[in-house]
């Protein structure tokens, strides 16, 4: 590892604690002072007395905020970074590949089919369990889409770019239409238009602990995992048989680190709807950073998926205050221009595809 | 490897506390028998039935489309009250309310921090025709300690239906003229059916609704409108002037010309506030349209005899 | 010893037509064995079957006794590390990475980098003349360092059998007799090495055995003397060549060299020019 990544990792490390912390005195309401926010935060974890008022409850609602925006980022931006070592291509991304929105019509067809306060994690009724199941179809959504792609885009597990790019348009293009035609079909029940509605621009605001939880366990999951894919991936851009010959069972890899990813960006997606290019943005800039052994950029990626849109919701909300605009919205007014960007810095390469 | 397993660690731990916060609750603070003095409605036409039971001493602040859809944007009192933007749990809990009001369309996530927090929150039935009104008007006098304002309010509300009533069983036993609602800001056009409060106000103002046998708000095209070929047109816009707009597209549509609402100038303005009026101002909108319908149609009448 | 044994093998990519076709080949410890063969012969089809990167048809490769395709890949890549024509390695990477490579089949998941490793690393690494240019990155190496970084590569991965595939392919002649030195000195340290190579001579002077491949066949096996007779080479390649006999610096012994040469249409086939093949060495 470079001296840089050495440097850097703690440097992202300190960065995130003090978002974390200071997206706790500043929210959609008037700023607190730090001395509140922390004993706010201190007594959430159960140390000291509770804040007066509402004060405590507020404090409590920023820190659910913040961690969902953590949990979110990191995921997105680890599901990237997965699959563009899977696929060998930067371009990759949950967003640009259809994941995202493969997820988000299998939390849509969840949401239909459990009615529209499945997003709700307290259950009056069994919706207790209700973000569980809607992360568990927007998984399967999710899956199907890789699935299709790796069908369609990739030979002997070699991926073309164009082809790539282009079943992330169709895969897009179905997903986004089926999902359309489901609100068109819905139009009346306006609980599960505003649910779907949700999903497909993405909110931080008001999650709950368990939808916390649920972004974060998948992340967890996917931790687990990436000891078993990193020197894989590495291995695999030698090419498949290079990297069998060294011992690697690339199937098993390769479907690993794709479930993986498949998994924490529905998780993500679930909890907090689609939110494009932080799965494209944040790998990119830190490949630059730490290179591209998989072993140093995917932890690094979680920390700075988390710092990413953490970050990004702190800079809305000091400058835009009450009126900050939903993530997903405020992610594709940057990400766009930056894909652009990424795509004048490459021209040369992919005008040869 | 070690960065690997210190995030895993971090990651586990913000599940445990996540889950075992997810259990906590806090009991509701306000209590239920005394009447509420910091109250929060969340939409405007909970603003505009409030208006009419309390004073703006007792609500601690609405939201900010109240200040373009409710009755109280031009009273004084009202018109300063704090807003918030959007129906988040933190801007509810900011005012620090003892009751909160929450429609039935309210994001569940954030009713659910709400009640979490420990707030009282009602939430008030939808409302699609003055029946409904009625009932939640009666439903909020109790929850507020006013029920001898509600009662009031209710009695008058009842005359001023059966004064409609009988106007129009003066005005006569001919068959109803048939209505259409029509909305288009230029992205095509949307009308309403039955189980809506433009349905019910058009029934109120002795219209029949031609679309009627339909269901809620819908797209609706040209050809459709064609087809139909309402007796009058109810156009409102949302935004300033748009109805003006509304009412030049369809005049200016050479297709239309065949529709004898647009020919003949059957065309009645419902402003903005009054076209979706889930309160007592369903009544009012009733009231304008039965006048203005009454209106248009003595005006074209001699045309009619064609 | 044979370590790794081919029984009535049959190779195809995609069914229809078999690469190889029938063949039996053994491998034995301590011994530098060469495959050679025209173009199409099958000789890395038959390279990829034995490093278990292609199932066989039909018939087995033999490894320890078992079936090669019953070995876990780890286990496998313990025991056969492959020498390839051209690799390719993740941008950026450094050459001490990238024959770090060749320990993964020795490392576990969780555990970090033992000691055993970085020692094996580095034994490559001064194997292949790289240990001064371990910090650099592959992509700035010449196409003769990137050959040696992968043979460094397979070298760390202590395997008893080691296959290359046409190692001296873009090489100088110095570079040349380089690599065959490096493989015979894993030989005689007792692995079993086999060369895919379209140099008979350099085949000629190193190798131990020399197994002659034609259409997915072995047509001959053993000494150089006696699978490079006139005889044999004419039915593969035709008459243009020349044959020869020089002192191999390995064996202390002479052994045949040939040469490419154009006979002329006017001339017909006959006598070779010099020695007598038939009589072996």
């Amino acid at each position: 590892m470079s001296r840089r990544a050495r440097i850097a990792r703690p440097i992202l490390l300190v960065l995130l604690l003090a978002l974390v912390l200071a997206s706790l005195v500043v929210g959609r309401t008037d700023s607190l002072s730090f001395t509140t926010a922390m004993r706010g935060a201190a007594a959430a974890v159960g140390l000291g007395s509770p804040l007066e008022g509402s004060l405590q409850a507020i404090v409590e609602l920023r820190l659910w905020r913040v961690l969902t925006a953590a949990g979110v980022g990191a995921a997105l931006a680890l599901s990237g970074a997965l699959l563009q070592g899977v696929f060998r291509n930067g371009l990759a991304s949950p967003g640009v590949i259809g994941v995202s929105s493969g997820a988000s019509l299998g939390a849509a067809t969840a949401i239909l089919l459990l009615g529209g306060e499945a997003s709700m994690s307290i259950g009056e009724s069994a919706g207790r369990f209700a973000p569980l199941i809607v992360t568990l179809a927007a998984f399967l959504g999710a899956a199907a889409a890789v699935g299709i792609v790796v069908v369609l885009a990739s030979r002997r597990g070699r991926v073309s770019m164009p082809a790539l790019l282009l079943t992330g348009i169709a895969v897009n293009a179905c997903c986004g239409g089926i999902q359309a035609a489901i609100q068109a079909f819905s139009l009346r029940d306006y609980q599960l238009i505003r649910a779907i509605f949700t999903w497909t621009f993405g909110s931080l605001d008001d999650k709950s602990a368990t939808q916390v939880a649920v972004v974060w366990s998948a992340l967890a999951l996917g931790l687990l995992v990436l000891p078993f894919v990193s020197t894989e991936l590495d291995l695999l851009a030698g090419g498949e048989e290079d990297a069998r010959s060294l011992g690697v069972r690339t199937g098993r890899s390769r479907a690993l680190a794709v479930g993986a990813a498949a998994l924490i960006a529905a998780a993500a997606v679930a909890v907090a709807g689609q939110i494009a290019f932080v799965g494209l943005i944040v790998p990119h800039l830190l490949r630059g950073l730490f290179g591209r052994g998989h072993r140093t950029l995917l932890p690094v990626c979680v920390l700075g998926g988390a710092v990413f849109l953490v970050g990004a919701e702190f800079l809305q909300l000091s400058v835009l205050g009450h009126s900050a605009l939903r993530p997903g919205t405020f992610m594709s007014l940057i990400g766009g221009p930056f894909f652009i960007v990424l795509l004048l810095r490459q021209k040369k390469e992919f005008m040869s595809w | 490897m070690k960065t690997n397993l210190a995030l895993c660690l971090l990651t586990v731990a913000i599940v445990v506390f996540a889950a075992m916060r997810d259990d906590e609750r806090r009991t509701p603070s306000g209590l239920a028998g005394e009447p509420p003095r910091r109250i929060l409605p969340t939409t405007s036409d909970q603003v505009d039935m409030l208006s009419a039971l309390v004073g703006p001493e007792r609500v601690v602040a609405m939201p900010e489309q109240a200040l373009t859809w409710s009755r109280v944007a031009e009273a004084e009192g009202w018109r300063s009250l704090p807003t918030f933007a959007r129906f988040l749990a933190e801007f509810v809990l900011e005012s620090e309310p003892d009751l909160v009001l929450v429609s039935p369309f309210a994001e569940p996530d954030s009713v659910a921090r709400i009640r979490e927090s420990g707030l009282r929150t009602v939430e008030l039935p939808t409302r699609r025709n003055l029946d409904h009104v009625i009932a939640a008007l009666r439903r909020l006098g109790e929850i507020v300690g006013e029920t001898g304002r509600a009662g009031e309010l209710i009695a008058d509300l009842e005359a001023r239906r059966d004064a409609l009533v009988a106007s129009r069983t003066r005005s006569g036993e001919g068959p109803r003229p048939r209505a259409l609602s029509y909305t288009n800001f230029g992205s095509g056009g949307w009308s309403a059916g039955c189980d809506t409060t433009i349905h019910a106000a058009m029934r109120l103002a002795g219209l029949d609704n031609a679309l009627g046998d339909r269901v809620g708000h819908f797209e609706f095209s040209f050809e459709e409108l064609l087809a139909v070929d309402p007796d009058l047109i109810i156009v409102s816009g949302a935004f300033g002037e748009s109805a003006d707009t509304i009412e030049a597209l369809l005049r200016s549509e050479p297709g239309l010309a065949g529709v004898q609402a647009v020919v003949k100038g059957r065309i009645l303005r419902l402003p903005p506030r009054l076209a979706s009026a889930g309160s007592q101002e369903l009544l009012a909108a009733a009231e304008l349209l039965a006048r203005e319908a009454a209106r248009v149609l003595e005006r074209t009448a001699f045309e009619n005899d064609r | 010893m044979v370590m790794i044994e081919a029984r009535a093998l049959h190779l195809s990519f995609d069914g229809d037509r078999d690469v190889v076709a029938g063949l039996d080949l053994a491998l034995e410890g301590g011994r530098l064995a060469a495959l050679v063969g025209p173009n199409g012969a099958g000789k890395t089809t038959l390279l990829k079957a034995l490093a278990g990167l292609l199932e066989p048809r039909s018939g087995e490769i033999m490894l320890d006794g078992r079936s090669l395709e019953g070995f876990k890949p780890r286990e496998r890549a313990r025991r056969i590390a492959t020498v390839p024509q051209e690799g390719r390695a993740l941008q950026g990477t450094t050459v001490s990475e990238f024959v770090l490579g060749g320990r993964y089949a020795w490392r576990r998941p969780w555990s970090p980098l033992t000691a055993a490793d970085e020692a094996a690393v580095l034994a490559a690494l001064e194997s292949a003349d790289l240990a001064d240019r371990r910090e650099d990155r592959v992509e700035e190496l010449s196409g003769g360092e990137r050959q040696r970084a992968l043979f460094a590569r397979a070298l760390a991965q202590d395997a008893e059998i080691l296959l290359v595939d046409e190692p001296t392919a873009a090489l100088d002649p110095r570079h040349q007799l380089w690599v065959f030195d490096r493989l015979a000195e894993q030989a005689d340290r007792g692995r079993a090495v086999l060369v895919v190579t379209h140099d008979l001579n350099l085949a000629s002077q190193y190798a131990d055995t020399m197994h002659l491949m034609a259409e997915g066949r072995l047509v001959a096996s053993g000494a150089a003397s006696e699978v490079l007779s006139a005889e044999v080479l004419e039915g593969l390649y035709g008459p243009d060549f020349l044959i020869g006999e020089e002192r191999s610096a390995r064996f202390g012994e002479p052994r045949p060299f040939i040469l490419p040469w154009r006979r002329g249409a006017d001339r017909p086939p006959e006598e070779p020019p010099r020695g007598d093949p038939a009589a072996g060495v």
